[in-house]
């Protein structure tokens, strides 16, 4: 089969290569890529706006969530959740679920990327809504609606 | 010269993944070829039994890390068919959209490392800068550059946006330039020539006896492609050609490959252009009604089969999963038998192996006694140990 190249077009394009193109990759970590919007990176849990409904726990395909919480009733009469919500980092597996699932948007996950620890126990992530002691239930998925 | 017989792995420097291989050899010719799979078997089957059909998306989703949106997708098309939903217009050419970019990737790795097994690093090297391009554009849409998580019950996650739009379409333009290159490439220069005409040739024939699919089956002459035979998502409106070769070797199956790039970009340039507006996902039920799909799509190594069997809970009660590498194993081996040694390489990665996506354990009950057996996990070990 005859070649198609030419001497002269494999030298231009050796020349452009050297001349004009920049490198593909970049000096990390002095240089850092921008990701885009849509990019997965460290978990963010806001327990303020969190109702402990535990759907994130039955749609982690990691095992990632534990929700724990407890009816409790107020001074004024009223009742009310209380509990807190524990993440082991090191399980997951960045798929979403947890943020798509959540109605009132307390998960959302962030563009930091270097998510890197020392230690296992690093990766603990507890977020409380409000306190509540070793009495409180874990979430059972079957309850949830 | 007596005849050698000869183990390679299951651990080996040669092998990217754990795999048996036993040839035979006289001289520097191969007589003979032998596998042996099973060592990454991960229980992916019957895990899927054990959690509800949400997670079930994602664990499908790692059976492969390459073609991972067609599992998923394939796992979607399988639950909704059961529950008789039709997904909303705009996801289904969404899915198409991602179906097509991950066959772009795929097919653009796999050249990037057949030039690695044939020595040719220059083009190891260029084919894998310029995907970079396609795995940008899935990074923009899907947030992740693998695992997209993009494809779930009831459509898809994300929308494409119109600034997205421009995006996509100068780097397909890019792309498909690079692929009309490599396949000049290809067809002239004479360093890949060599290492590839006439290496591992099988026939038409032979690969239809013993079941090949995908780039494989169509490079042998068989224009056989899922998309075409049995139309899913929206590709019974868009234009596309069934790249076949007559040439049955492994240049045949580079030159499918590499043609399969720019017909992926066309038809990723036509889901564009008729992509409707409209809500790209829609409420999907928790519990799944009682029955059974199958489903084949047309995934980047050849046909992908998944059945799922509901019964009525939110956890399915079966899932298998037929990956198209275990379709091309028998194939392969014919490729290295009457080869050289030096040719082993090129002719198994022709197939673009995944062998953990491949494992699977079968394990059959003696149908006329009606004996099962238990095995006991110290059983397991020795049988691992065997294997």
């Amino acid at each position: 089969m005859a070649r198609k190249f030419s001497i002269a077009a494999m030298a231009m394009e050796l020349m452009e290569s050297l001349l004009v193109r920049k490198p593909a990759t970049v000096m990390y970590p002095i240089e850092r890529l921008t990701p885009p919007d849509r990019f997965r990176g460290r978990m963010k849990y806001d327990p303020e706006s969190c109702t402990l409904c535990g759907l994130c726990q039955r749609d982690c395909p990691a095992d990632v969530i534990k929700v724990v919480r407890k009816r409790v009733e107020r001074e004024d009469g009223k009742k009310e959740t209380v509990g807190h919500v524990e993440f082991e980092m090191d399980r997951c597996v960045f798929c979403g679920q947890c943020a798509y699932s959540c109605n009132s948007g307390s998960i959302t996950f962030s563009k930091d990327f270097e998510l890197a620890q020392p230690t296992r126990d690093l990766f603990m992530m507890r977020g409380a809504k409000d306190e509540v002691d070793d009495e409180g239930c874990q979430v059972d998925t079957e309850l949830v609606p | 010269m007596a005849k050698l017989s000869f183990p390679i792995g299951p651990q080996h420097p040669a092998l990217k993944e754990p795999e048996n291989l036993r040839f035979t050899v006289d001289g520097e010719l191969v007589v003979d070829a032998d596998i042996r799979i099973g060592y990454v078997h991960r229980s992916i089957e019957r895990s899927c039994s054990e959690r509800n059909y949400v997670q079930d998306l994602y664990l499908c989703e790692r059976v492969c890390g390459i073609c991972s949106n067609a599992h998923t997708l394939a796992f979607c098309q399988a639950v909704e068919a059961i529950v008789g939903v039709e997904i909303p217009e705009r996801a289904q050419w969404i899915r198409m959209l991602m179906h097509e970019f991950e066959r772009i990737h795929s097919h653009m790795l796999w050249l990037g490392v057949a030039g690695h097994e044939i020595g040719f690093e220059t083009l190891f090297m260029y084919v894998w800068r310029d995907r970079e391009v396609i795995q940008d554009i899935l990074e923009t849409v899907s947030g992740n550059r693998g695992h997209y998580a993009m494809t779930m019950l009831g459509g898809v996650r994300y929308d494409i946006t119109d600034e997205m739009v421009g995006k996509i379409r100068e780097g397909l333009q890019f792309l498909r330039d690079r692929a009309e290159h490599y396949a000049d490439i290809a067809t002239s220069e004479q360093t890949f020539l060599q290492r590839t005409a006439n290496v591992g040739a099988v026939s038409g024939e032979r690969c239809v006896e013993l079941g090949a699919c995908g780039p494989v089956l169509r490079a042998s002459g068989v224009g056989y492609d899922v998309r075409r035979a049995f139309p899913y998502l929206q590709y019974d409106k868009v234009e596309f050609p069934i790249r076949t070769s007559e040439l049955c070797d492994v240049l045949g199956r580079t030159l499918v490959r590499v043609r399969e790039v720019i017909d992926a970009c066309d038809i990723c340039f036509q889901c564009l252009d008729m992509m409707p507006e409209g809500d790209v996902n829609m409420r999907f039920p928790r519990k799944v009604p009682e029955g059974e799909a199958v489903v084949r799509i047309e995934a980047q190594r050849g046909e992908l089969i998944y059945y799922v069997r509901s019964n009525g809970t939110d956890v399915p009660e079966r899932v298998k999963i037929r990956t198209p590498t275990l379709a091309n194993l028998p194939v392969s081996l014919e490729m290295v038998k009457g080869g050289q040694i030096a040719d082993i390489p090129i002719a198994f990665a022709s197939i673009d192996p995944c062998f953990s996506c491949t494992d699977r354990m079968v394990e059959l009950d003696d149908v006329n006694s009606g004996d099962s057996r238990t095995m006991t996990w110290s059983e397991l070990v020795k049988l691992g140990r065997r294997a």
